[in-house]
């Protein structure tokens, strides 16, 4: 009850002001360098987790009094040498694609897991999170889709059809997206689609510029294939300072 | 909003996106303020302190970690903003003119302003950790566990302390004759 009165004590009309004040100023956005930093300190625990697995095998596998003479041929245990990544490596997995593919070497510019979150993909057509409002009774009809094994659902929305926005329910959380751009491109006479995200472990090889959209959107080809593309779709994004950049597959 | 859209909500705003900061906001500004008020005890210093918790977001949401409490981290920042007022406060005017004006007017409106004035003079009979205790509690709607993350306290010395400050308001509020708490 004393709970009460204190509340009720101070009850009174909160200020709009503020919005007025702050509404402009701008943010400070995610600063790469920061990713990069923890990048770097995943990579060398990575590293250090590496020779620390590479050691145990050797003496597990070897024994250690074999390990003994193996030490006065090879004193450094490079884990380097072919011996040791043939231990740490997984057997090599069958490519699920014909495309080649390289390191990355931009991979601090590209959109990490939280950011990934934000747009999403759905025939071809891609959408940018707009809001967390909406409640069960704004869905409408629900969409399944099998995408490399998984279930990819998604809702419509009522009053609103599929091309203009889309609902996704995680958990107990439903996330209203709005369609930022139809996701279908033609290239030498030949329609693609947009899949997924350019992964970022394994990117797809950008090979040379193909054509620039009027609202400047980059389209790439994939050498080795012209069963793929890459669209880079990131002046139309705008979400932070990465590059968004889709794979898109051929359609027809 | 829940914890894990509030989440969502400074992640994007770590990204730059306004519509999340307006989510934010129009969640938010009332417990900010609320809270913000019970410590500073003037309209337009509450005020101020809403205004720079917000700045202070937006500046530090790039920072913010995914799955940390996110009613935490705010209070957090709205904590520290209230004790740089409080510092730069030379005499405390409790309910200020602007408080006057937005104390809803009814029937009733100077027993409210008697209130007001003496939950707020309440609060003084309280130590720093029991005040921000009760003020988080009541007025940021926190619960006891995520205030004792915020104080860096365990979760049992939030609660035994609450306790005891109730007791002591009870006590002052039987001297300034209110015995009736609707």
């Amino acid at each position: 009850m004393i709970e009460k009165y204190m509340k009720n004590a101070l009850e009174c009309d909160v200020p709009e002001r503020v919005w007025e004040k702050i509404k402009d100023t701008p943010i400070t956005v995610k600063d790469t360098s920061v990713k990069r930093k923890n990048y770097k300190r995943y990579a060398f625990a990575f590293a250090a987790s590496c020779i620390v697995v590479i050691i145990s095998v050797i003496l597990i596998k070897g024994g250690i009094f074999h390990l003994l003479p193996n030490l006065t041929e090879n004193p450094m245990s490079d884990p380097t040498s072919s011996e040791s990544q043939t231990l740490v490596t997984s057997p090599p997995k069958e490519p699920t694609t014909s495309y080649p593919i390289k390191e990355p070497t931009n991979s601090e510019s590209q959109p990490n897991d939280k950011l990934k979150d934000m747009i999403k993909i759905w025939d071809y057509r891609l959408y940018k999170i707009q809001d967390m409002s909406l409640t069960e009774k704004d869905l409408d009809q629900q969409y399944d889709k099998e995408i490399n094994g998984s279930i990819d659902t998604v809702f419509s929305i009522k009053g609103s059809s599929l091309t203009e926005s889309l609902a996704v329910k995680k958990q107990s959380v439903i996330y209203r997206f709005v369609s930022v751009s139809d996701g279908i491109f033609k290239v030498n006479n030949k329609n693609y689609g947009l899949t997924e995200l350019n992964s970022l472990d394994k990117p797809t090889e950008k090979g040379k510029l193909l054509r620039e959209t009027d609202n400047g959107i980059q389209i790439y080809e994939v050498v080795g294939t012209d069963k793929l593309i890459l669209v880079d779709m990131t002046k139309i994004i705008g979400i932070s300072d990465f590059e968004w950049v889709f794979i898109a597959e051929m359609i027809n | 909003m829940t914890n894990k859209q509030l989440d969502l909500c400074i992640m994007q705003i770590a990204t730059g996106n306004p519509e999340a900061l307006r989510q934010l906001y129009d969640e938010m500004k009332k417990p900010i303020f609320k809270f913000a008020l019970s410590l500073v005890k003037n309209y337009q210093s509450a005020e101020d302190v809403e205004q720079e918790t917000f700045l202070k977001i937006m500046s530090s949401a790039a920072n913010y970690q995914q799955g940390t409490n996110p009613k935490a981290w705010i209070f957090g920042i709205a904590r520290h903003c209230c004790a740089d007022n409080l510092k730069s406060q030379t005499k405390t005017v409790f309910l200020d003119d602007e408080m006057l004006l937005n104390i809803p007017s009814t029937d009733d409106f100077a027993n409210k302003v008697i209130n007001a004035e003496i939950a707020m003079s309440s609060l003084d009979q309280l130590d720093e950790t029991e005040r921000t205790i009760v003020t988080l509690y009541l007025y940021a709607e926190l619960k006891q566990t995520e205030i004792a993350k915020i104080l860096n306290m365990p979760y049992f010395s939030v609660r035994s302390k609450y306790g005891y400050a109730l007791k002591k308001l009870k006590s002052y509020l039987a001297k300034k004759g209110v015995d009736n708490y609707e």
